[in-house]
Formats: structure tokens, sequence, C-alpha cells
């Protein structure tokens, strides 16, 4: 250092510039010319984007039932910049270097990292120190748990008082609020863990999307719902299916067959999310195969019979199936339900969006196929078709899955 | 189509269904065996005595952090160690440095052009007007502050500002630098012609002058921007001889690095962007290159990069920051092959920053997609020099 003058001191002195090659301060000459001339070098690269991404740290949070778990990830960068990890001081930092010092580190992440309920700081238990790498920068891990859940709020202070753009990135993981990302920063330090099942209005439309995401891509269930809607716009005559005359009789049998199959999965879907009741799942699955297989299957009995009774009644009037077996269906929605374990008491919300999203994506399927059966109700297509050959097409899908779900295979595309 | 098929409900559904489900990626995380095993790079190069300047003298701030003079050296060195690398650790450092004045009124004039400087660097170009233009009141013959007014004021495509600022160098700044400030609005507002002989001209005297080390920078920065204006005129050749003389006189810079290497992509010489950036794959600012490089030479594409970049990207926006939308939909476009994503981006890129490489980017990707609103848009903006913009259709001159 040649000069360090008081800023300030003169009209031209921005004395400080120094020299890009050397590196070393330049000698305040008074001169503007040439302190302008290097002020530049600070300057012109106004538009080289950092792709190297800024000090930041990665927190992962899920909350359980009864308890917080998580992992943070620190920039070693960072870490060493602070505690002086590299001791030799080769540009390289070892898992030894790191290691000695991990107990101080972590005594020093659990005076700014901060978890608290009211005004109690609560313990937090961590796992070892591990390392990962992100973006080809190495990374300290600990994962932690927390044992409370109600009204947990984290406070943040590491590193801000090294570099103020550090950041914290917290990655939040429940069934209420699925993948949300928030950044903490020196101006928003605090984060309120959201209380279990507290579902904000983005969280419970994620739950309908996860519902409408369910039955468009759970085929068996609309599956089966075809198979009771394909006859829907004919009637069965002595002489075999007849195109229905109005739409209105159309409408009338699928409000009849949609209506009992979402009263009966979602009666079934509420008691098995209250575990109330509760059925093996393979059963459930080989059933709703069946089912769809059932529902298909009687769609090739055109002509009523004489002494149709029974089993025989059932399996001709589609609402009755859909009903019956919407039951079963109900089991499967709540395995998908339970899968994303939410915390029991806080359960209203998300079922019913859930279940909303599940009617909503049914009814746009069936928005999508009723105008175009009924158009096309009359035609040779779709009586001796559609109607036939859709129906056995789900009959073979049934079947496979049947035999695939009960022996625990895996051959079906779907 | 057969519709019998219950898949043909299911296509434009299921479709719409997994857009809004891309899944958080974790890390993978391991516990090392061995002491001896590495974990991290901190330091490229091991510990040069600048950083240990650096960090003595933030050690020294940190005891006394109110220190207007130890502040400003701090915070200059930072800024330019953040700039010279592309490492935004280092900009840390600086406001870090500057951080007690945040909330003051009265801010020492050097304090403030720093500030002022650090805000740009950060894309914050209303903050970094707001200091500058404060310095300025102050002292309203800062010849700095209007050179960087100019320069910012250049880039939002505030044009008239820009030169009522570059005006206010002529005669009394250096020829070069006042030169420069100017050539730079009339390269962004389809002048690049007469800029570039007024940069010629500028360089010759220049040379004519005693070697002098501590103007390397100016002649670095003039020299670029006149490579970079050929190269857009269509003027390959002197613009590669230009790149070269830049080069000799500073072969590190990463401006002229990324520029060079962007004229040579442009050149379909995808290899010779691979030796060129070779001995800086540490400078992270060229990795989008490199990447863009090796996929135009290989027709592979590197998929360790690719990652990388995604994921830095995806870090920086969850940051909240806007400084890579340049890079990020350029990555899109070229790299990811997603062009409607590219365009969003550079929609967005747009309205922070209007250079010749936004205007490019921009109709590259309204091209790729295609958007025949943004082209007809961006046919009433001024093209920069030697670009023509042509919508579909239109013959080719």
């Amino acid at each position: 250092m040649e000069s360090t003058p008081t800023p300030g001191s003169g009209p031209w002195t921005n004395p400080l510039e120094h020299c890009p090659r050397t590196r070393r301060l330049v000698p305040r000459t008074g001169h503007l010319r040439h302190s302008l001339g290097l002020f530049l070098l600070s300057f012109w690269l106004l538009s080289l984007a950092q792709a190297h991404t800024a000090s930041t740290a990665y927190l992962q949070v899920s909350a359980m039932s009864d308890r917080i778990s998580g992992r943070l990830e620190l920039p070693l960068r960072d870490l060493e910049d602070r505690f002086g990890l590299d001791t030799n001081e080769d540009g390289q930092l070892t898992w030894g270097e790191f290691r000695r010092r991990g107990a101080e580190i972590e005594a020093w992440v659990r005076r700014g990292l901060v978890w608290s309920s009211g005004t109690n700081a609560l313990p937090w238990t961590t796992a070892e120190w591990q390392v990962s790498q992100r973006q080809d920068e190495g990374y300290a891990v600990l994962d932690f748990q927390v044992n409370e859940v109600a009204e947990v709020q984290l406070t943040y202070g590491l590193l801000w008082d090294q570099d103020p753009l550090h950041r914290c990135l917290v990655f939040w993981n429940a069934a209420s609020r699925p993948g949300q990302v928030l950044a903490l920063s020196p101006t928003d330090r605090t984060w309120s863990v959201p209380a279990p099942g507290a579902t904000t209005s983005a969280g419970w439309l994620t739950l309908v999307r996860e519902g409408v995401h369910h039955i468009w891509t759970g085929y068996d269930h609309l599956l089966f719902l075809l198979a009771l809607l394909l006859p829907a716009v004919l009637r069965r005559t002595p002489t075999g299916w007849a195109p229905v005359g109005d739409l209105g009789s159309a409408l009338r049998d699928v409000i009849k067959v949609v209506t009992a199959f979402t009263v009966a999965h979602s009666l079934t879907l509420i008691l098995v999310t209250l575990g109330w009741v509760s059925l093996p799942s393979r059963w459930v699955e080989v059933t709703i195969a069946g089912s769809i297989g059932v529902a298909a299957f009687a769609n090739f009995r055109g002509r009523p019979r004489l002494g149709d009774s029974g089993i025989r009644e059932i399996l001709t009037s589609p609402w009755a199936v859909a009903f019956l077996f919407g039951l079963i269906h109900g089991f499967g929605f709540a395995g998908v339900l339970t899968e994303l374990e939410l915390p029991p008491g806080h359960l209203a919300g998300p079922l019913l969006g859930f279940n909303l999203g599940v009617e909503l994506g049914q009814l746009a399927c069936v928005l999508v196929f009723v105008p175009l059966a009924f158009a096309l109700r009359a035609t040779w297509f779709y009586r001796q078709g559609v109607l036939p050959v859709g129906s056995a097409l789900i009959l073979l899908m049934a079947a496979g899955w049947v035999v695939e779900r009960s022996f625990g295979l895996g051959f079906m595309p779907l | 189509m057969n519709w019998t098929s219950p898949r043909c409900l299911l296509f434009v559904p299921l479709g719409l269904a997994l857009q809004g489900f891309a899944p958080v990626s974790g890390a993978t995380v391991w516990r090392p065996n061995q002491d001896s095993d590495v974990i991290a790079t901190v330091r490229t190069g091991g510990s040069s005595a600048a950083d240990r300047e650096l960090r003595n003298l933030r050690q020294t701030l940190a005891a006394n952090p109110t220190q207007p003079s130890l502040a400003l050296e701090v915070a200059q060195r930072a800024l330019d160690r953040g700039k010279r690398e592309a490492d935004p650790r280092f900009l840390g450092q600086a406001e870090l440095a500057l951080a007690p004045w945040k909330d003051l009124p009265d801010v020492p004039v050097p304090l403030r052009l720093v500030r002022a400087n650090l805000h740009q660097t950060l894309h914050n170009f209303p903050a970094a007007l707001a200091d500058l233009n404060q310095v300025l009141k102050e002292d309203p013959r800062h010849l700095q502050a209007w050179l960087m007014k100019a320069t910012v004021h250049t880039v939002q495509s505030d044009y008239t500002q820009a030169r009522t600022a570059a005006a206010q160098l002529l005669g009394k700044a250096d020829d070069l630098v006042a030169t420069a400030a100017i050539a730079q609005i009339g390269i962004a507002t389809g002048n690049a012609e007469a800029a570039c002989r007024q940069l010629e001209r500028a360089l010759e005297q220049e040379s004519s002058r005693p070697a002098d080390p501590s103007r390397t920078a100016v002649r670095v920065w003039a020299t670029t921007m006149l490579a970079e204006s050929l190269a857009g005129l269509g003027r390959s050749v002197p613009a590669e001889h230009r790149f070269r003389e830049a080069l000799s006189l500073d072969p590190t810079e990463p401006y002229l690095l990324a520029a060079y290497a962007d004229f040579l992509l442009s050149q379909n010489r995808p290899e010779e962007v691979l030796t060129l950036l070779a001995a800086h794959r540490s400078q992270d600012g060229l990795r989008l290159r490199c990447a863009e490089a090796s996929y135009r030479a290989t027709g592979e594409r590197p998929t360790h990069e690719v990652t990388v970049l995604a994921e830095q990207f995806a870090a920086a926006r969850a940051r909240g920051e806007r400084v890579h939308l340049r890079e990020e939909a350029r990555f899109e476009l070229r790299l990811q092959r997603q062009p409607a994503r590219a365009l969003a981006l550079a929609r967005e890129n747009w309205q922070v920053q209007k250079e010749a490489a936004d205007f490019q980017l921009l109709w590259e990707a309204a091209q790729a997609v295609p958007d025949e609103p943004t082209l007809r848009e961006l046919k009433e903006w001024p093209a920069p020099a030697g670009f023509v913009p042509r919508l579909p259709g239109e013959p080719q001159l």
C-alpha cells in the first residue's frame, strides 16, 4: 500500500483505484486523466453476469406429524473464509482439515440458526457432518431434527456478517404445501414453519392439482368410468343397442353414473383417511382392476333377457356398478393421500382439496367424452365399433392388470 | 385417430397436469472415507498475495467498520476482484464494507461512487443512478460519475441522457475515454460505422504515446469495444485483429474473453473457443460459452456442464436475482433447446437491459418459437450495428 488518503479530500480523488496488473495502489498524482482511466478497470465489465452463484445455503425442511426434520448445506468456501480451515493454504480443503474443526463449526451454526417456539429456544439434534457437491462447489452438510411441530419459528443469521449477499434458500416440504422455496436475507431472517395442516390457499390448490393429477394419470379410474359411460348414449332394446333420442336422457344416465361413483369413492376416501376403515392395498388394487373388467363385460349384453334379476340386474344398471365399485376405488384414492403423510387432526382441508381435484379431473374427461359419444351414437361406427371393440380392449387391459397385481408382476405398459 | 382408445382422452390433460410438478432436486450427500479426501476447492491456484492482503484489510476493517478510508479501500478492492473474477462473493465483501453508510444521509463522495459501481454491477440500475446523481449534485465536475452515468443510461437504452452525460467528458477527460464513452452510444443507436472510425483514430493516437501500463485497462476497453463493433458490422478480419490486440494487452480479462468467445462462436469456430478458454475454466462466467462451444464442436450436449448451469440458474432465480437473465435465455435457447422458455427470459431481460446482445437474443428466441408480435415489435426498434432483422418471408438483401 502506497497511500491511504482520506476520501473526499479533493475534487478528483478516488485515490484508491489500483493498477490491475500489479495490484498495487496508484499514488495520487492529482492527474485527472490517469485516475479516470484506471477507474474503468472496475467499470466496463458491466454486462458480464456472474454465472458463478453467490454464497447460498440450502435448508431442506420437512414436517412430519410429530417432528421437523431437515438438512442444512453450507458452502465450504464461506466456512473456509471464516474459520481459515485450509491450514496448509493450498487452496484444496480436505476432509481432515474440515473434520478437525467440525465441533467448533457446529457450535457456531447453533448460535446462528435458532429454532424456537414462542419465546423458548427449542433443542435440536444433529447427525454427523457430511459433505455434498452443488454446481461444482463443495458443501458441508448437517442433518437435523426438531422434536416439535407447533408454532415453530426459524431464525437464521449465518454468514451475513461476512457477506450480506449470502442467502439461505429454504425448501419446505409438507403435504399441505409441497415444494415451496423461499429465500432468507438480512432483511428477512425469520420464517414461521407453517403449522401442520394449516393449508394456505396455495397449498390447498396444490392438493386440488394433486387430485386432478391422480385421476388423469391413474388410468384405472378413468377406464372404469369410460366402460360405464360407453353405453350411456344408447339404450338396450330387444334387438340390441339403439341410440337414445335426446341429449337429456343420455345426460341423465351420465349424471347417475358419475354421481354414484363420486359419492361412493368420496365416502371411502373420507373413512380411510380418518383411519376408520382399512383394506390391504393389494386386495384393493386387484379389485379395482377387476371392477374395470366387470364394467366392460356388462357392455356385451345389449339385449335384456327374460328373468334378468339379482346380479344380472345390477350388472346392467351402470350406476349400481359405479356405486358398488366406487367404494373400492375410494380406497385407492386414499392410498395416495396417505402417502402424503398428512398430520392427523388437520385433515379436512387437504381432504376436501384432493377430492375436489379428483372430481374436477373426472368432470373434465366426462365433458370431453359425452358430446363426442352423443354425436356419434347413431353411427354404425359407434355401435358396432367403439362400444364392443372399446369394451373388449378395456376388458383385456383389466384382465392384464388383475394378473399383474395379483402376482406382483410388472408386464403391463401402463 | 382411433378415439376408441381411452388414451386419446388423456393426451392433452396429462401434458397439462405434469407441468407444475418439477421436484426440488437434492444434492448427493456422503461422508468422506479418508482425511486426505479433497472436499472443496476454496481458492483456485492456492492463496495469492492479493488474497492475503484483502483478507488482512477485511480483518482490520472488521475492528473499525466505520473508518471511511479503510472501508473505501476494502470495497474498491473487493469490487475489482469481484468483477475481475466474476465472483459475487467479493461483491458481498464490498457491500459489507459499505454497510455502515447504508442508511446515512451523508455519504462521502468516493464511498458513494463505489456504491454506485457496486449497484450497477448487481444490475440494480435505479439505485446506481440515484447515487451517481447525488455525487454529481455535490460535485458537478466529477468525470468518473458522468462516465458511469453515461454507460448505465446506454445499457438502459436511455440515449438522450447517455449523450448528455457523455458530453460532459468532452475536452475534460482523457480523449480515449471520452471517445469510447460516446462511441458506445453510437454503436447502440446504429451509428457503428462512425463510432468505429472514431475509436480507430483515438487508438492510433494512443499507440503513438509512450507506453504506460496504467493505461492498459482503457486501451483494452476501447479495443474490445471496437472489435465487437467491427464484428457486428460483419468485418470479421479487422475484428479478429482487434480482439487479438486486446488479448495481447490483457489475456485474462473475463469480458474480453467472453466477447471473443462469442465472436468465434458466431464464426462457427467452437474448437478455438475451447482452446481459448481452456486455461480459464475456473472463470465460471465463461462456463456457458465453454458448454456451447463443446456442444457445437462435438454435437453432444455436455451433460455435466448443462446440469451445473441449470442448477446455478435455478438457485439464482430462487435468490431473486435478475443478473443472469441474458445468460439464462441463451442457455435455454442454445443448450436446452427450449425456445418458449428462452423467449420468456429474453423478454424479461429486455425489460432490464437493451444492448446489442439482448436485442439479438430476443430476436433469435422470437424466431425460434416463432413469435410474430415480438418480431414485429423489434422491427420498430433501432437494430444494433450490422444486424438486419428480417421478418419471415421478407426478402434477403
